[in-house]
């Protein structure tokens, strides 16, 4: 059974089909190519038989047993037997992520109300529910919610400029909320309106930018607008 | 969601747009909330929030839908490749010296080299978590072919770069078209094209998809559309494309069409064309630069390159069938098999 999982995941590898035996017949690539397409096909059947030799003597060493559908199992093999950089990484992220574990216990952090839960060390996204036409204005609520025991200071939210796949941007300055500036009390909530002027030349696409508060800098959000064409 | 009456291109950018917000989306929900920020987590997002094709994360998103997989299954593994993109860009912009890229200037030209490095350094440590997190989704095992999956992708990349960077470096005159599609395939193939849809499809059908079969289509269309991406760095609308005109003229960059051009010069060019290409790039000159441009076009390089580009999609599109002609019809088996199209036609 262990040999035979072997096997199946071995065929799952980059290139085992290849090193296995079975070519592409050239008349299946099309009439037409050319000495490019040739070239290309042998060259990929070269890299992945010299990939295959190279992917077992890595996997020798590491992927020694079948693997668990235990998850802790699957990590644990991770932390000691991985390549270098990933076990160093996996290390420091544990670390860091333990440490947002610990702030978000005392944390202030945005929350968009239409979702039930939050994720420590996340950044939410707050997303216009529905599209926007150009020249046209929408809202957004959001609560920012203090979990400490303190209250926080006074605050202003800013924002950045959302950008959309193409490169057009709507400028920061179209972007306002309310209230202007706030505070929250410790265990309380706040609710905060984000208001966007899209102007009206703006193309339609896919926005998004950074929400932030001064003075409380882990407090951030990403902003999300779907832009139609004006009505 | 209902297809859109969108034909041509519209249709491809739309779709890719759509796939890249939700990447970057998933990107920024992973992002640290700790310091450092101003030299680290303040810029990570700067080259993920920038325009961009999105083509990897397309690729994989719509292979995994395609073969019938749940979105939310398939952004982690999406956003893991998209911030290895970005850390690739990054470092490839302080390996070239570049000052610009799509308008924008590089991070090493905003922060400097040292802080690019490590920012660079940063996108690539925090494709982990995503990665790591797929676990909850997609269990211990898909979760684990994943990452053999990324680890393939990762060192096929840094192995194709030091090929490249080794050609420059040691001026490397003797170049073929072989050498240059393994390259390319070690480069960029894998990472761009190949394992995008090996990794769309894998936790689409949790592991059963016979993946091998992306590999030559991906390889494929991957080289088609860096053909096309070094074409239009020479003949491109420098508005539309965002690239400094002929910028890999002047990096020295070994193209399909500077290979070719270098077999078709009389000795005594060749000789210009390798005094030029080891002359330091700050120490160029412009009318070199558009003597080795005008040769390109005189001597059929750049239509040699257009030849190849096309040729390599043709066979593409042929493969398309192999990978995708099985499964239902729907918007995103249509949006690959426009990519294709859309690699050697696109004008940026």
């Amino acid at each position: 059974m262990a040999q035979q999982d072997s096997e199946a995941a071995a065929r799952r590898r980059p290139g085992f089909e290849r090193a296995s035996g079975r070519s592409i017949p050239l008349e299946a690539i099309g009439s037409r190519a050319t000495r490019i397409v040739e070239d290309a096909a042998s060259i990929l059947e070269e890299e992945l038989a010299n990939g295959i030799g190279a992917a077992r003597n890595v996997e020798r060493k590491i992927f020694d047993k079948r693997p668990s559908s235990d998850p802790d199992a699957v990590i644990q093999r991770f932390r000691q037997d991985a390549h270098e950089l990933i076990d160093l990484a996996v290390d420091v992220l544990g670390g860091a992520l333990g440490s947002v574990g610990d702030l978000a216990n005392k944390a202030v952090s945005i929350r968009d109300p239409a979702t039930p839960a939050r994720r420590p060390g996340r950044v939410p996204t707050l997303t216009m529910p529905n599209p926007v036409a150009a020249g046209a204005d929408a809202d957004v609520a959001m609560s920012v919610e203090n979990d400490s025991d303190q209250p926080t200071e006074t605050f202003t939210m800013n924002a950045s400029d959302l950008i959309s796949g193409d490169g057009d941007r709507i400028p920061a300055k179209q972007i306002a909320f309310s209230p202007p500036s706030l505070r929250v009390d410790p265990g309380g909530s706040e609710k905060i309106t984000v208001s966007l002027k899209v102007p009206p030349k703006t193309p339609s696409g896919t926005y998004s930018g950074l929400l932030q508060a001064t003075k409380l800098e882990p407090v951030r959000a990403v902003l999300l607008v779907t832009v139609t064409a004006a009505q | 969601m209902t297809a859109t009456a969108s034909t041509g291109f519209a249709f491809v950018e739309e779709r890719l747009d759509r796939y890249k917000t939700m990447t970057v989306a998933t990107i920024l929900r992973f992002l640290p909330q700790t310091e450092p920020r101003r030299h680290l987590y303040d810029l990570v997002p700067e080259y993920p929030l920038r325009p961009g094709k999105g083509l990897r994360p397309g690729l994989c998103i719509a292979t995994c839908r395609a073969f019938g997989g749940d979105l939310r299954d398939i952004l982690g593994s999406a956003a893991a490749i998209e911030l290895y993109h970005n850390a690739f860009l990054v470092h490839d912009d302080v390996e070239d010296a570049s000052e610009h890229r799509r308008g924008f200037p590089t991070l090493n030209a905003l922060r400097g080299v040292p802080i690019a490095v490590n920012v660079g350094d940063a996108l690539n440590v925090l494709s982990i978590a995503p990665l790591m997190d797929n676990i909850h989704r997609l269990g211990a095992d898909v979760t684990f072919e994943v990452f053999r999956e990324i680890e393939h992708m990762v060192r096929e990349s840094v192995e194709g770069q030091a090929i490249e960077l080794g050609w420059v470096h040691d001026n490397v005159m003797d170049l073929t078209p072989r050498d240059y599609l393994r390259m390319t395939l070690k480069k960029t193939c894998w990472y761009t094209c190949i394992h995008p849809c090996r990794i769309g499809a894998l936790v689409a059908t949790g592991g059963k998809q016979d993946l091998g079969v992306f590999d030559e289509f991906g390889y494929l269309m991957g080289a088609a559309f860096q053909i096309q991406d070094d074409l239009l760095n020479l003949v491109g609308d420098v508005e539309r494309y965002g690239k400094e005109h002929a910028g890999d003229i002047w990096e020295g960059k070994r193209t399909l069409m500077l290979i070719h051009l270098t077999g078709v010069l009389s000795a005594r060019e060749r000789a210009r064309l390798e005094a030029f290409l080891a002359t330091p790039r700050l120490e160029r000159a412009a009318e070199d630069v558009e003597w080795v441009l005008a040769e390109m076009h005189e001597r059929g390089s750049i239509a040699f390159g257009r030849g190849c580009a096309h040729d390599l999609a043709v066979a593409a599109g042929d493969r398309f069938e192999r990978c995708y002609g099985e499964l239902p019809d729907g918007d995103d088996k249509r949006l690959i098999g426009e990519i294709v199209r859309y690699m050697v036609d696109r004008e940026l």
